[in-house]
Formats: C-alpha cells, structure tokens, sequence
C-alpha cells in the first residue's frame, strides 16, 4: 500500500481558513452595502412621500382657504352675531340692580292712603320715600304695610328717618329709607 | 512591525465598502435626515390646518345665510353698533307718548361722549357694554312710569333706566326724572384667521336670542323729538 506524507498540510490548512475568513468579510460588506443601499433608498422613498403628501396638503389648504373666502359672508354674520350675544349674556346675568317696576307697581298700589311727595330709586337698592300722610292713623297705617310679612320679600330694612307734625293740621310729613331686596 | 500590502490589497473591498458608507452618511444621509424631520413635522401642522379647515368649512355650510342674517338683523336693532342718539330719543319720545306722558327735558350725558370713535374708550371700567346716558323728565302719574319703564326696558335698542325719583308738588301731576343708560357695541375689528375655528353659539346665548326676539321695534324711524331750539331769526322779538 502506497502512503503519501503531505508535509504542507498544516500551512494548507491556515490559508484556507483565512481565504474562507476573506470570502466572508467580503460577503458581508457586500451584504452591508445591499442592505445600507435599501436604507438609503427607503429614506428617499419617504422623502420623496413627504414632499408629495406636503404638495398635496398644501394644494387642499389653498382649496379649503378659498372656499371660506367664499363663506366670509355667513363667517361675518356668525361672528357678529356671536360677539353681541355673548356680551348681552355678560350684561343680562351681570344685572344685579333692583327692579324698577316692581317696586313702583308696590309703591303704586300699597301707599294710596298717604300722598308721595318724592321717590327716589337707585340700582342699588336705596330707596327714599317723603311724603304726607293725612293723620297718625294714615301713617300707622303705612309703617304697617311697609313692614308686614308680604313686604318683607320687598325690602330688607326700612328705617323712618325724620317724621314731623305740621303746623294747624292733624297732617304729618315723613320720610322713610328703605334697602330694596328686589 | 512590517506592513504587508498583500494583506492589506485583500481588505481592499470591504474598507472601500465602509468607507463609501460613512462618506454617503455624514455628506448625504444626514442632511437628509434633518430634512425629513423637518418636512414630517411641517405636514403635520400643514394635515391639523386642513382638518381644522375642513371642519370649518363643514360648519360654515350648515349654518342658515337667510336665518343668520335674520338673527343678526334683530341683534343689530337691539345693540347697535354706533351710537344712535337720534334713533334712541325718538324711541324714548314714543315710548313716553304711548304712555301717555309728557317729556319736559332731555339731556344727552357728556358731550365727549356723542363722538362714537371714542366710545369704547371711555367705557366705564366696570360695564360689559359701551354706553351714553340721557337724563330725562316726565310728567306722569307713577303708574305710567312704571309701564313707561317696563316698555323702554323691552324695546330696541336695549336702554336700561338707572335712577329715578319722583317728585309731587301738592296737587300737581308728578315729575319724574330719570337717568337712562342707551347702549351699542363696535363690530369686531377682525374676522381671525381663516383656520380658526368658529365659536358655537352656546344655548345660554340662544335663550338670550330668544329674550331679544321678544323686544318690541317702533322701525327704522330715527327723528329727532321736537324739542325747544333756538330762534330762527334772531332779530325777531
């Protein structure tokens, strides 16, 4: 039997071990490249996406803008209509003055027995009552209802500030101050 | 330590590879990069202008031209937009006529305050709407200043009577005097950007609309009331 002795195998042997180490490092840049080329392009693809996307955008805003040029009309009216309602809304829930017109519906109708001579009503609640009833009865009479339970959901206080007895007459002069709840 | 080129000449491919890579990255990559971020971040503000202009255009078709216009015609007759001492006095002189009273004087507040440039300016700190006063007299019993006062109060333009004192000599008719505030209100001096969004009327509005719908309107008549001028000759006796 014929036996050969292969004295380069152990130098064989590391240069293939380093060609097959060349081949895969050059395998795997090739790879690298391939694979960052795709990335590259995938970027551009996007890039290219935004800037189409954006064109478009750009194109429905200015369509968009145009047609609300178009409305400005109704815009106009809308927003007119909105500032006056919301400041009358400020105004009609910011009223917190007494109410005219139920108070000179009370005076009207509760002081028939003496004769007014001066009202004075201020928003703010204040009222000043002169006048002249025609005796004590008349007066008693007047203080009585100002002061009853039915005019206790008209006014919080009710003072008589001066009351003076005219002069050869049964008559008195009076002045009352009232704070208003209404 | 010897460099061999032999060795070296094998690297060749893949440090060319890597070298290509970096270049492109630092002088092309990266520019782009910043480029897209910035173009990603213009398109979402340029997609959240379009829908705010696309629900925009949506409710600007619903609402009613006829109606809207209708609506702002009677706001407009209850809170003016300038000041219209005529159109107010005249309103004041039929109110008080209907009533049955006798308008003894009128006076306009400030003088300063007639010029309706400087109207919103001299606004009182504490009041929402611009405003000028009329004093008033009246002679009448207290029952038709009270209706006089009801009715001025739910008439256009809006007015609204602050103080009041009635005063009687003996058997004489009373005399009323009053101070009465008119008020109006500028238009808005712009309409915004055209992708802003247009504020809803909210129902709390919508009653108070109701509440003008119920103001009575003596028209479009703004004469002045006749009142004592001065002479028309003033050579005459």
């Amino acid at each position: 039997m014929k036996q050969e002795i292969d004295f380069l195998k152990g130098a064989r042997g590391e240069r293939e071990k380093r060609l097959k180490f060349l081949r895969m490092v050059k395998t795997l840049s090739i790879l690298l490249l391939l694979v960052y080329c795709l990335v590259v392009a995938a970027f551009f693809s996007y890039s290219f996406y935004l800037t189409t996307s954006a064109k478009k955008t750009s194109r429905e805003i200015t369509l968009k803008k145009s047609k609300i040029e178009d409305l400005k009309e109704i815009e106009t009216l809308q927003v007119v209509l909105k500032q006056r309602l919301s400041n009358l809304l400020k105004f009609f829930d910011g009223q917190k003055k007494a109410d005219f017109v139920v108070l000179l519906d009370y005076f009207n109708n509760r002081t028939q027995n003496v004769t007014i001579r001066e009202l004075s009503l201020s928003p703010d609640g204040t009222i000043k009552f002169s006048g002249e009833a025609s005796d004590i009865i008349a007066l008693g009479q007047l203080l009585e209802n100002l002061t009853s339970q039915e005019s206790e959901d008209f006014f919080s206080s009710v003072v008589l500030s001066s009351l003076d007895k005219k002069e050869n007459d049964v008559s008195y002069l009076f002045t009352i101050l009232l704070q208003s709840k209404v | 330590m010897k460099i061999n080129l032999k060795n070296l000449k094998q690297f060749l491919l893949p440090i060319l590879i890597i070298f290509v890579i970096l270049v492109v990255t630092v002088a092309v990559l990266k520019p782009k990069l910043e480029t897209i971020s910035e173009s990603r971040r213009e398109l979402i503000k340029d997609k959240k202008t379009l829908a705010n202009l696309t629900t925009k255009v949506a409710t600007l078709e619903g609402l009613a031209r006829v109606e809207f216009s209708e609506k702002v015609d009677v706001a407009l007759a209850v809170l003016p937009a300038e000041k219209n001492v005529p159109g107010n006095l005249s309103v004041i002189k039929n109110v008080a006529l209907n009533n049955g009273l006798i308008v003894n004087n009128i006076t306009i507040g400030e003088i300063g305050e007639i010029a309706t440039i400087s109207s919103t300016e001299k606004k009182a700190k504490d009041s929402i709407l611009p405003f000028f006063k009329v004093n008033l007299s009246l002679i009448g019993d207290v029952k038709m200043i009270k209706d006089f006062i009801s009715q001025i109060q739910s008439t256009a333009p809006l007015m609204s009577v602050e103080n009041l004192s009635i005063s009687q000599k003996k058997t004489e008719i009373p005399e009323t005097r009053m101070t009465i505030e008119a008020y109006f209100l500028p238009f808005p001096k712009t309409l915004g950007k055209a992708e802003q969004q247009l504020v809803a009327i909210t129902s709390g509005e919508e009653k108070i609309f109701n509440r003008l719908n119920e103001f009575s309107f003596f028209g479009s008549e703004t004469n002045l009331p006749n009142l004592p001028v001065g002479k028309e000759n003033l050579f005459s006796p």
